[in-house]
């Protein structure tokens, strides 16, 4: 049942570009995090996200300094590698220092391709805020109309967010399933589910999804213990995920920049300045986001309380939003007696047997204190 | 008699300890991994068997632990080192409220409640430094044992720091302050300042009560032992035989599974 976006994850680069051939469309390339690819499906091309692999590092250390987190450096080093020969444009968002200066990285490395740069404010005004994201995402379509040589049309942004809408609403059914029913698919198979639609066409993703939903949904509920909700950027390496499998830790939920922070607030209803600024900063709380009215450890309190979880901490090495907001959470559940640990991963790494006895040991923690 | 056996399966060395239903000791083997974890995990146990003067079939359950756990394929049940160490410091050692265990390639330090049970814990990142791995390479630079290495870090007469946490260039900073004519003692007394201050930093993480207690080969090392005293100032208990607790902690498990 899930073999399909095994193959998606595994053959990514080759499968965007055995689509590129056979639909013709522009490939737009989406960096993390916040940019919404509603706009890019409007525009008639298709957009690709990247997250970065578990590849080793040997150009990118010659562009990137060492400090740099393993998301942007592998990143940058699929592009070197020509893994990202079949990218017409790339789009860039400012969720974070590395990632802007991997921005302009790009466009001094590949000047043919066009680097567009959607800027997120860091500024406490909600109307300022919001007068921002709309000029910020006209002036993106702007640059996506030459690249795609389309025009941008409320008839096409109609069908896109529709398109949109109905994978949002598969992907937010499957958290649903978990949350209800976590022993019906193993961590490694959900995140590669969700994975997959990073390198697929949303309407091919979508017409994949529909019937693993379907049947995940009228599986019987088995309940189980030792529940965790994991809480960072991305879950990556990917592989690292098979570790909770096979330790027996159940992940109920998560609180990720590429799961439900992405999801929860819904697809993009349109390109007005509001529904703009919902999308961005109408999710759940975001260590990459200014939003002074958001409280991401009282959120992970409620979480953990309302799933009977411990939180684990997935933290990519050298992610300074991640890192700096880890020890005041941390605190803040552990005054709250929720079971919380963390560990540092670079997407690089080969062996995981430290952090399996981390999750281990937590997970003997979590049998006496749960 | 009923018996129970906890075999420990570290980065350098393989402990085995069986104990009966009285909780009493019967025997305990400490040897080298070599290449083999496996072979090294069923040497240390049949040595502990000979000691007790037991036979396998009269040990009731085993339970391993260390980072090469799932290669005894002998055991029962496995559990991570962090319960293992908590279980058995608990029996020799009962109220204590930390526990630093420092082995060969990591460390830990962690939070308990009563009997043993795990309140809290942390671990060092994946590099050495902070580990007995550091020690044994600085040691390595000195042209020394790990006992000389204590003995000589204890007979320091001047105070010099290692500006470097990271094994690989603390190395090159000892070879450097060799040449620059410090003593043995002195630099030896850095080196074990270093190592102290990074599992200091571990072990507050989780919180230092007044209780005490270290386990694990670096256990041994007085001037390491000397050093986090003077930096948490309490006193800090150690076992007879702290390389063993892991082992120890691990039949007691293999006892209350039972």
């Amino acid at each position: 049942m899930f073999e399909e976006f095994f193959k998606a994850n595994r053959e990514s680069a080759n499968l965007a570009r055995k689509w590129k051939k056979k639909t013709g469309r522009k490939i737009i390339g989406v960096m993390p995090e916040y940019f919404p690819s509603e706009v890019i499906t409007a525009l008639g091309a298709y957009p690709v996200h990247f997250r970065g692999t578990q590849m080793p590092l040997s150009r990118s250390d010659t562009y990137m300094q060492s400090f740099s987190c393993t998301t942007t450096r592998t990143i940058l080093e699929q592009a070197l590698n020509g893994e990202m020969d079949y990218v017409d444009a790339f789009v860039f968002t400012t969720m974070c220092d590395n990632q802007q200066n991997l921005a302009e990285v790009f466009k001094n490395l590949f000047p043919d391709k066009p680097v567009i740069i959607f800027l997120i404010p860091f500024i406490s005004s909600v109307t300022l805020r919001q007068e921002h994201l709309k000029e910020q995402i006209d002036r993106s379509i702007s640059e996506l109309e030459r690249v795609t040589g389309n025009k941008f049309t409320k008839d096409g942004l109609k069908k896109a967010l529709m398109l949109h809408e109905r994978l949002n609403t598969l992907i937010n059914n499957l958290y649903d399933i978990r949350r209800r029913n976590p022993g019906a698919l193993s961590a490694y198979e959900f995140y590669s589910i969700v994975k997959a639609g990073s390198f697929l066409p949303p309407e091919e993703y979508t017409g994949m999804l529909g019937p693993v939903v379907k049947t995940l949904g009228s599986m019987d509920v088995k309940d189980v213990a030792d529940r965790v909700i994991i809480s960072g950027i991305t879950p990556e390496p990917l592989e690292l995920t098979k570790a909770f499998d096979e330790i027996g830790l159940h992940i109920v939920d998560d609180d990720l920049t590429s799961g439900t922070r992405r999801f929860s607030k819904g697809a993009l209803k349109g390109t007005d300045a509001k529904s703009l600024d919902n999308f961005v900063f109408g999710g759940s709380p975001c260590s990459t986001l200014f939003d002074p009215s958001k409280d991401r450890r009282s959120y992970l309190l409620d979480k953990a309380r309302s799933n009977r979880a411990g939180v684990i901490m997935w933290q990519i090495k050298f992610c300074e939003p991640e890192a700096f907001e880890r020890p005041d959470i941390t605190s803040y559940l552990k005054e709250n007696n929720i079971p919380v640990t963390s560990f540092e991963v670079e997407l690089q790494m080969a062996s995981f047997e430290g952090i399996k006895t981390r999750l281990q040991a937590f997970k003997e923690l979590m049998e006496v204190q749960i | 008699m009923k018996y129970f056996a906890g075999i420990d399966v570290g980065s350098l060395t393989a402990k085995a300890v069986v104990v009966d239903e009285n909780n009493r000791i019967l025997g305990y083997h400490v040897m080298p991994i070599g290449q083999d974890s496996f072979a090294a995990g069923m040497s240390a146990y049949q040595q502990v068997l000979n000691k007790a003067g037991l036979k396998r079939e009269d040990v009731l359950s085993i339970v391993s632990t260390g980072y090469s756990r799932k290669r005894f394929t002998e055991a029962t049940m496995q559990k991570t080192e962090i319960s293992c160490h908590a279980k058995g410091v608990s029996v020799i050692f009962p109220g204590v409220t930390t526990l630093i265990d420092v082995g060969g390639q990591d460390s830990k330090a962690m939070k308990l409640g009563k009997n043993g049970k795990v309140l809290d814990f942390a671990m060092n990142d994946k590099c050495a430094a902070g580990t007995g791995r550091f020690v044994e390479v600085m040691a390595h630079a000195l042209n020394l044992s790990l006992d000389g290495l204590s003995d000589a870090a204890l007979s320091f007469k001047n105070e010099l720091s290692l500006s470097s946490t990271c094994t690989v260039f603390g190395e090159s900073e000892v070879v450097s302050l060799l040449s620059q004519g410090h003593t043995v003692a002195d630099i030896a007394w850095a080196i074990i300042k270093s190592i102290a201050d990074r599992i200091v930093a571990l072990a507050k993480r989780v919180g230092i009560g007044q209780d005490v207690a270290m386990s694990g080969g670096m256990a041994k090392n007085r001037a390491l032992v000397a050093r986090l005293e003077d930096r948490i100032g309490f006193d800090i208990l150690v076992p007879d035989e702290p390389q063993i607790i892991g082992a120890l902690g691990a039949a007691l498990i293999a006892k209350e599974e039972k």
